[in-house]
């Protein structure tokens, strides 16, 4: 079982938002770059921003130029199957590699809460990421 | 002589007051925000050069119009 916690943040007009915050690693040639998204149970997908991928070492190999839809508007993505590592737990999942800076790292759905059973235990402050056993 | 705690990295990102450093990236390592910039490998760079051997994670700290379904307190 892995346990993430809430991040206090002040919002807009200086009050407290509490926000689930991961701890991973994603592969960067033969090592690991940790850092920290945002668990978003709404995201279909693991988002990163530019930057990011060029620093573990995504380029554009002719994959298609996608759109994904947020309430801000579209963002132009390029989809990776990568690995990344949760806990000592090594996944390779479907990461949407945006090609512009603004948007948050996310990480979404799909890969892994098929992988872990994730429980979001707000006021706890908690979230609980426990292993799908398999069959 | 006083103890100081040390944090993981998470433990530290958890508890930073992020908020001088919306819109960019930090470069987090032995309890304190080593580098930042609007790039994350610039970020990394930079705190990889200060800080060879430590263990360095990255966070980026998103404008606060960029979290969707943000509350609005009126």
């Amino acid at each position: 079982m892995i346990i993430f916690r809430y991040k206090p943040e002040k919002g807009t007009h200086q009050e407290e938002i509490k926000r689930p915050v991961a701890d991973v690693w994603l592969q960067k040639g033969k090592s690991w770059l940790e850092f920290h998204p945002y668990i978003d149970s709404g995201a279909d997908v693991t988002l990163i921003p530019l930057s990011l991928g060029e620093l573990v070492g995504f380029r554009i190999k002719g994959e298609k130029i996608e759109e994904i839809g947020g309430i801000r508007g579209a963002v132009p993505v390029v989809y990776k199957k990568w690995k990344i590592k949760i806990g000592g737990k090594i996944l390779s999942i479907l990461i949407a590699w945006a090609l512009i800076e603004e948007v948050p790292p996310l990480l979404g759905r799909a890969d892994v809460f098929d992988f872990f059973n994730i429980t979001f235990r707000q006021k706890e402050g908690k979230i609980i990421f426990e292993e799908v056993r398999k069959k | 002589m006083r103890k100081v705690k040390k944090w993981s990295n998470y433990d530290f990102f958890l508890k930073l007051d992020t908020s001088p450093y919306r819109g960019k990236w930090i470069a987090i390592a032995e309890n304190k925000v080593v580098a930042f910039s609007k790039q994350a490998d610039e970020a990394f760079r930079k705190a990889r050069k200060k800080y060879p051997q430590a263990k360095i994670s990255l966070a980026k700290v998103p404008q606060q119009e960029s979290l969707v379904l943000e509350i609005k307190v009126r």
